[in-house]
Formats: C-alpha cells, structure tokens, sequence
C-alpha cells in the first residue's frame, strides 16, 4: 500500500515523521520495513495518528526501544512505525503510597534507578532494560526474569493503564490505588496483548521497598531424580525466595564466567535467592545450607549477587548469534522431566542449547543456536513433546530468514474468544495485524 | 413476562431434576436478593443445575428465548451482584460444589464453582497448604462468587487478591458454549482473558470450574495489635512499617466506635478508651518473623503506640482477629442497621479522608465507624441507622455516595473488594469516562453479544452490541423494572 506521508503533517511537525530508508531501518520487523516512522509527542497526536491509520486502512507497529523486533509472527501488513521513544516522562511518584506512573516510552531502567535513589522498586526484572526496554514494550509482551518467582509478572505490578484504541479514544483501566475492583480489569488484558488491541501511553504501577540484604546459594546436581528430589525439598521448606533457576552447563559456565564465579561442571546448576531483612536473610541461608549439605550437595554462597542475577535476567539475550529463544510452559513438577529431555535431544542435532528453568514456575527459558534447519527440527521436536502434557512454546526470537514460523504455537480452546476480542478492539485489523492473532 | 413462559419453563424442566427447578413464589423468595437486602427483585424461575452441560443447555433455552438470567453463588455479596432480573432466571451453583482434584506437587486444586471458600483450604490443610484470599466471609460464600467480585481478604496486603490466585477456568459462555482458559501451567499463548473475567461480577458467563492455586502455610504467625490516641499515627505506623521492607500479611485499623462495638459483642481483648487500634499480622519462615518483629514494634513505638500487645498464644491471635471479622456484625449491637460502605484511598490520605466522612457523619446526623484494610487503603465506613425510620434508608444511600465521592477525590476507588453490582452502577461515571466504559463495552460484547448474562449491573447506561443484540429500549425496559420494585 502506497501511504501518504505528508498526511501526517496534519498532526506532527516534520521533525517527528521520518520517511528515509536509513531511518526506518531500525523498524524493520523481519523482512518488512514501514514507509514512514512518527514520533508523537502527546496522547493526542498518538490518538489522531492511529485514527487516521485506521480510517484508511494502514497498519501500525508501535515501538519502545525495539529491544525485541523479532518478537511475534510476522506482521501481514505494515505501513507506519509509531515510536513511544518521545512519551518518555515519569508522570508522578506518590513515595508514601509506594505508587509511580510512567509514560510508555519511559525506559525502565530510569525508572528503576530513580525509585532506587528512594529505596523503593519496581518487583520486576525484565530482560535488557540496560539496551533501553521501555515500560510499554514490557508490558505488551509480558516481559519478566528470575523475580518471578516471588513478585509474579506486570499483570501482579500494574493498576492503572491508559491507552489508545483504534478509534482514537484515549480511555484507561483501574485506578491509581493498590487495591481497587471497579471494572474489568483492562490493564491486566494489555499485559503480553504485544500492541495488538491499542497503543499503550501510560502506565502506574506499584511498588516495593528495597530489600536490606540479598545472599544467593549456588550448588551443582548430577542427575534428574536428584534434581526432583531436591527442587521438592526447597520449594516444600519454610523459605521465602525470591528466585530460583536450573541452569544448564552451556548456560551456567557462561554467566559464571561472566560473573566471576568459580565455574563448577554439573549437568544441573541450582541458584537461589534470599532477600529479606538482614537477619532473616542469614538465618534463612543457614536453612538452606543444613539442608542441602545433609543431602550430600556442596554449595557455596555468593554475598555480591547483582551482578550474576543481572546476567541471569538477561538471558535469554540472542545478540548476533544465529538462534531461537522461547519459553516452555508446563506444570512445575513437569521441570525435571522437560530439562532432562531437552539434554538428550540436543545430544542428537546440530545444535548448542542454553536453558534455565523457573522451577518454581514451571517455565524453561531456552537459547538455541545452530544452522535454520537443526533449529526447525529442535523447535518442532519440542513442541510435539510439549503437547503430550498440555505444555506451550512460545519464540521470543527467530532469525530474520528462518521462513515460516507461528510464534505462539495452539492459542487453545479459547482461540476464537481472542479471535473476537481483537474484531471488537481493531476491527480494521490495523493494530500489528497477525503478530499475535 | 416472557410471552414464551409456558415452553421455557417446559424445556428447562426437562433439563432439570425437579427438585433442581423452581418457579413457585414461595420457593424462590429466598433467592430474591443478596446480602445487599435492601434490593429485592424476584426471578421467575430459579434452577440449581448439577454438571456444566445442565448449565449450558439453561444458558442455550435463554438464549434462544432471549431470556435475561442471573448467575449466584452463596448469595454474601454485599453490591447486589446476584440480585435477579424480573423477567429472568436465577442461576444457582450451590450444587456444584464438589472439590475435583487436589494436586499438592503442582500446588493446584480444581474446584466446582459452588465450593465454599474455606472448604479449600480446610481440604489441603492436611498438607500443609491453604488457599489464601480470605474474606471475612469465607465460611459461606462461594469460589464463583469470589471469582466474579475478585474477592479480598484481610490477609491480601502480602498475598494479593483473587485475581492473583487463579489459575485457569471452565465457563459456559452466555450462548451456551463451555470454554477453558487458563489452565494448570503458570503461562499460556494468547490474550489474558482470565484476568478479564475474575473480576467482571458475572456479566461475561457462567463459571463451572476454577483451578486454584495454593499456598504453603507458613511457619511462623506473630498477630499484635498497638493502640494508638491519634488515627493519624496508626496510618503513619502503616507507611512506616512498609518503609522499612517488611509487608506484614494484614494490617487492619478500626476506630473507636468500632473498637467499643466489637467489645460489647465478642470482647477481643482491645482497649475500650483508644482512639483507634491497628492489628498486624506478620507470617512467614520462622527466620524472618522473628527478625522483623523488633523492627514493626520500633516503628510503632516511634509513632507513639500507647499499648503493644503481642498475642501469647493461638486462642489470643484467635481472639483478636475475632474482633476484627466480626466488626460488621457487632454493629448489631449499637444500631438497629447498618450499610457497609468500601471504598478505597490512597494510603497517605487515610487522615484527610476520615476528616472528611467525620464532618459528613455530623452534617447528615449518622454515626460512622471505620474499619480499614490499612495496608492497601481499602476503607469500609460502617453507616449506623434505622431503616424503620421513613426515608432514613434514602439519606443513608446518599451518604454513603459522599463517601465515594471522597475517595475518588482523594485519587481513590468506589470499591476495593465488594463490587459495583446494582448498588454502584451509578458511581462508575465518577472513576471512567465514556470511552473508557466504551472500551469495556468491547469486552462485554466478545461474551455476551445479546447483553442476556447479569444485565443491569456494573455499568451506569445500558449498551448494546454493534449488531445483534438487546436494544437499548429493551435494556431501559429492564432497568426500570428493577427500579419499580425499589422504591
Ligand atoms: C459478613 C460479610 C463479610 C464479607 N467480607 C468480605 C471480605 O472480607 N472481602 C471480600 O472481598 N468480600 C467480602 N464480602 C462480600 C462477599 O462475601 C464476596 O463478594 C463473595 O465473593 C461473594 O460470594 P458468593 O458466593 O456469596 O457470591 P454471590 O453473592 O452469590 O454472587 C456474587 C457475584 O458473583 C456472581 N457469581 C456467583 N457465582 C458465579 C459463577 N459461578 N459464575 C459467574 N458469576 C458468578 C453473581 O452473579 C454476583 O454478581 C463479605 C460479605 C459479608 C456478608
């Protein structure tokens, strides 16, 4: 479709509409490329965009930093990149009521660092916030990392969302209070709808205090039914973590490598962690220790953690290697059993697999690097044992020319309650078309 | 009445057992209103089905007929969420009540929708688990009600709320359809429609199943309660003990009116003169307990507690949160009636805010007593009156509308835990716009394009679908029926 870019000088001044190629390079999403990037600096420009791109039929990708472009199938059309990169403000801290509301295009790391300074956060650590990842971005693709475990996802932090529809309506969900059950809850819908059902604007979230201490506990497991027995054992004793990650060897030599950390050569590497108070912290370590040391593990812990937990949440970075990274779902007592699986098949392909499991969770995140093919094979090998215990494969990154691919796998029994849900929101399918549904 | 009455009530009797249907007056007058009482409407069939397919082959004969009907649970709901339709029929899940599957390695129960909620956790206890949302009413509601309000619980401050305890759902759509969503995984591909449909008050389908998940019991429990000559330093106890890292599992405030009540009626052992009392709970691994207990008492004693009491032992921790869940019935005792507000404030407003309902409890000539979620700024004024009294119930309702109107201002909520119902539909307006109500039309209409499931609560005005669908003639129709039997 042939767009007219001086359409949008109705609402932009020139310096926000970028048409040359060299600009919209870092929009290209696979092998499409939009005719013109917009920068809007306010909700209404944002609404005036979307609802001329709607009344004439141009489909929109909204981006933050576009830290995960390949993320999502392939768009089936694409006219008009419309970056938040401009809505970047935090709106408003309320500190005594642990509350903060951020624009969309915010980065986090910003606004993680400024609550710092306060001693407050965001019970949230989302991979590559040091490349920029911005609030928005998050929230539509449901970014998180290892605190998942204790804090769960954006769904658990966001209680109030303002957003654009196709329409142009600016309209929100929730409140700006922590407890609140007046209407359907919009907010939670948006988090991972990947800008599918509008442009996300604002945000406010809640927010924890700074934890006093954190001490990290690190020990290697020779075989999967040790590995059962013992992630039973931790998740069944009185502790309250706030991670824990079974990491393979490709993947713990790594960061251990990176982090400092003396490597140790298991086929399964446990880390938690603990933070707390000072005191409960060490008491709770010394639980965890007797514990495993009883079983005959040799642990060690680890004091300076930030570091190791900061390459933890990063993974499962692609960077310039040719690789898919997704996430398996399934039941948490399912986690041994997938791990071990996916150590015997990698044996079998062409491939180099990093993996680390939320065993509490019940989530794998996997790096698969080799050739298209072997990675095809690996890919459809997985999901097909996956589906033997009603577990999911979602790709957080596929290479630019892997071909045809279907990021999400079966959307389910409920597949056609999303299938309306995204007629009612974006009749004119403008809204990222074909990324999710 | 539907000109079709005669071949519904034909079609539904073959579906149901007898016992399972009724129609007659005096049969259905039970179910005529929640525990918001003072709405009464009666439905012209009340059916009790037993399996998920009885309740899509009701929903699929109300649909063809275009029949309105009215899910319900326990009936504890305290916004006229299961208050029936006039010309519909009211769907009752008390007897699906049947615990399916306790899967402890998974920390996952499925439950039919008419299971009470404390059977849940009473049926993993054994284990060492518990469900955690816990309203005060979890003796008799039910979890198909607390899912439908996103229900809260004293405990919710450290555990959150319904919402965060789900894992998956069966539901029959308003067409008659069974849908899953969710399921036993943590994660699914697609949009999140579960966290649409906790929290939409039954107005997007009939639930049969939910996959709840469970939680460990803790080690550890430390309940005390400090007693405090100013509310204002029992609210800055509350941002100071959060200030220091520790999120204690519930942190509730009540007020002297409230204090002096709940001791005539259960004598929990609070002290009778202080101004206000704020009971916290701290739970957890017996190693972090005990490290943030000396820290919560430094913070109380910094914002001049008069009196620190730690509960000795289980009967004394038992004692004290007696009074607490027992603070809307004690209300019995000093008045005749009493309307319970809920409301929300941001948690720095807590002063400002109970200024405010004090000067509006004088204009209006009511006592108001407050007991408070504190540790999320979940408030619940408790208005005292006398409904014998001619139109005393019609102020009391604009009163307490004031009170919303408070909370809002102050960047609050009309409700935190009970609902918009019948009761608040009118207060929406003062929290969204139309765009945002548009917006949320958008969701109704991917469930329910008739607008047959619950109709006439939560939203303000009637709105109908872009194509089929109830008119709006049709919708004020109902809306007015329901008024005329009110007032
Ligand atoms: C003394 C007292 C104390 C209370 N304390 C609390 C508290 O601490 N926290 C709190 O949050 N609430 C509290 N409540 C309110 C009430 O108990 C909750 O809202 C509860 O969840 C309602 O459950 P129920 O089974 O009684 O539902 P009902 O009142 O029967 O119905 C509530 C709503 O759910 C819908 N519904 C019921 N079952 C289904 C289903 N299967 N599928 C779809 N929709 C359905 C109904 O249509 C209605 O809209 C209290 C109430 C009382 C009377």
């Amino acid at each position: 479709m042939k767009i007219n870019v001086d359409d949008f000088t109705k609402f932009l001044s020139h310096e926000n509409i970028h048409a040359q190629r060299s600009e919209l390079l870092k929009f290209q999403v696979f092998n499409k490329l939009p005719s013109v990037a917009v920068y809007p600096e306010s909700y209404e420009q944002v609404s005036e965009i979307v609802k001329y791109c709607n009344e004439n039929g141009y489909s929109v990708i909204p981006f933050g930093s576009c830290t995960k472009v390949n993320f999502g199938n392939i768009p089936t059309t694409y006219n008009v990149a419309l970056s938040l990169e401009k809505l970047n403000k935090i709106l408003g801290h309320n500190e005594a009521d642990f509350i903060i509301t951020a624009q969309a295009g915010a980065k986090f790391k910003d606004l993680q660092d400024f609550l710092i300074s306060k001693n407050q956060f965001v019970a949230l650590d989302p991979p590559q916030i040091d490349k920029g990842a911005t609030i928005g971005g998050i929230i539509a693709t449901n970014d998180y990392g290892p605190s998942r475990f204790r804090y769960g996802t954006f769904r658990e932090q966001i209680i109030e969302l303002v957003a654009v529809g196709t329409d142009g309506k600016i309209f929100k969900g929730g409140a700006k209070v922590v407890k609140n059950v007046a209407g359907y809850d919009i907010h939670k819908l948006f988090v991972g709808s990947m800008g599918t059902l509008g442009i996300i604007l604002e945000a406010s979230i809640k927010l924890y205090p700074v934890q006093e201490e954190s001490l990290t506990f690190i020990t290697g497991i020779s075989d999967a039914g040790m590995l059962r027995s013992y992630i039973k054992k931790i998740l069944d004793a009185d502790l309250v973590l706030s991670a824990l990650e079974i990491m393979n060897p490709e993947l713990s030599s790594d960061i251990f490598r990176l982090s400092g950390i003396r490597p140790i050569n298991f086929p399964h590497t446990l880390v938690l962690r603990i933070e707390n108070v000072r005191k409960a912290v060490i008491d709770q370590m010394e639980l965890v220790k007797n514990m495993l040391n009883s079983g005959g593990l040799e642990g060690a812990v680890i004091e300076n953690d930030n570091l190791l937990w900061s390459y933890l949440r990063d993974f499962p970075y692609a960077g310039d290697k040719n690789c898919i990274a997704c996430k398996v779902s399934v039941m948490i007592n399912e986690i041994p059993g997938v791990l071990e699986y996916i150590q015997e098949f990698s044996e079998n392909l062409d491939i180099k697999i990093y993996s680390s499991a939320k065993a509490g969770n019940g989530i794998v995140q996997l790096l698969i690097e080799g050739e298209n093919k072997d990675l095809e094979i690996a890919v459809n090998l997985l999901r097909s044992y996956l589906t033997t215990m009603m577990g999911s494969l979602v790709y957080q990154h596929v290479p630019h020319d892997f071909g045809k691919f279907n990021t999400w796998g079966d959307l389910g029994a409920s597949s056609h309650l999303m299938q309306t849900l995204k007629q009612n929101f974006d009749p004119n399918n403008i809204l990222n078309p074909g990324r999710l549904i | 009445m539907n000109a079709n009455y005669d071949v519904i009530k034909k079609r539904l009797e073959a579906i149901l057992e007898p016992e399972s249907f009724m129609h007659k007056e005096e049969e259905i007058i039970a179910f005529e209103c929640d525990a918001l009482t003072y709405y009464r409407v009666k439905p012209v069939f009340v059916v009790l089905p037993s399996t998920n397919r009885q309740v899509s082959e009701i929903i699929k004969v109300c649909d063809e007929y275009d029949m309105p009907f009215v899910p319900r649970g326990a009936g504890t709901g305290l916004s006229g969420g299961a208050l029936p339709v006039d010309d519909g029929v009211l769907i009752s899940l008390a007897k699906m009540n049947q615990i399916l599957e306790i899967d402890i390695p998974n920390r996952l129960v499925v439950v039919q929708p008419g299971v009470i909620n404390r059977s849940v956790s009473e049926a993993v206890d054994g284990f060492g688990y518990y469900y955690a949302p816990d309203p005060s009413s979890q003796i008799v509601c039910t979890i198909g009600g607390n899912v439908a309000e996103n229900s809260g619980g004293v405990h919710c401050l450290k555990y959150g709320v319904t919402t965060n305890h789900i894992l998956g759902l069966e539901m029959v759509l308003p067409n008659g359809e069974i849908v899953e969503l969710g399921g036993k995984n943590q994660e699914y591909p697609g949009y999140d429609l579960l966290s649409i449909v906790v929290g939409s008050e039954g107005l997007l389908g009939i639930v049969t199943k939910v996959i709840l998940k469970i939680s460990k019991k803790p080690q550890l429990v430390k309940t005390l309660f400090a007693s405090f000559d100013k509310i204002e330093n029992a609210g800055s106890s509350v941002s100071g003990i959060i200030s220091n890292g520790i999120i204690p599992a519930g942190m509730e405030i009540m007020d002297n009116t409230c204090i002096k009540a709940v001791q005539i009626s259960v004598k929990a052992g609070y002290p009778e003169d202080a101004e206000s009392i704020l009971l916290i709970e701290l739970d957890g691994p017996t190693a972090e307990v005990e490290a943030q207990l000396p820290i919560v008492e430094n913070v109380l004693r910094e914002n001049s507690a008069i009196q620190i009491k730690i509960a000795k032992d289980e009967t004394e921790r038992e004692l004290f949160w007696k009074g607490r869940k027992s603070a809307f019935a004690a209300m019995g005792r000093v008045s005749p009636d009493y309307y319970v507000q809920d409301g929300v404030i941001p948690r720095n407003k807590l002063a400002e805010v109970l200024t405010k309902t004090k000067q509006l409890s004088e204009e209006y000539g009511f006592t108001i007593a407050n007991v408070f979620h504190a540790g999320d700024g979940n408030l619940h004024p408790l208005i005292l009156f006398n409904s014998e009294n001619e139109g005393e119930f019609e102020k009391v309702e604009r009163l307490a509308g004031e009170i919303l109107r408070i909370c809002v201002e102050a960047g609050g909520s009309i409700t935190g835990e009970h609902g918009v119902g019948f009761d608040k539909k009118g207060y929406i307006p003062l929290m969204f716009n139309e765009d945002d109500l548009d917006t949320m039309q958008l969701i109704s209409c991917t469930f329910d394009t008739k607008g047959l499931c619950n109709p006439g609560k939560l939203f303000p005005t009637p709105r109908s679908c872009a194509e089929h669908g109830m008119t709006k003639e049709r919708a004020l129709e109902l809306e007015n029926k329901v008024e005329g039997e009110l007032f």
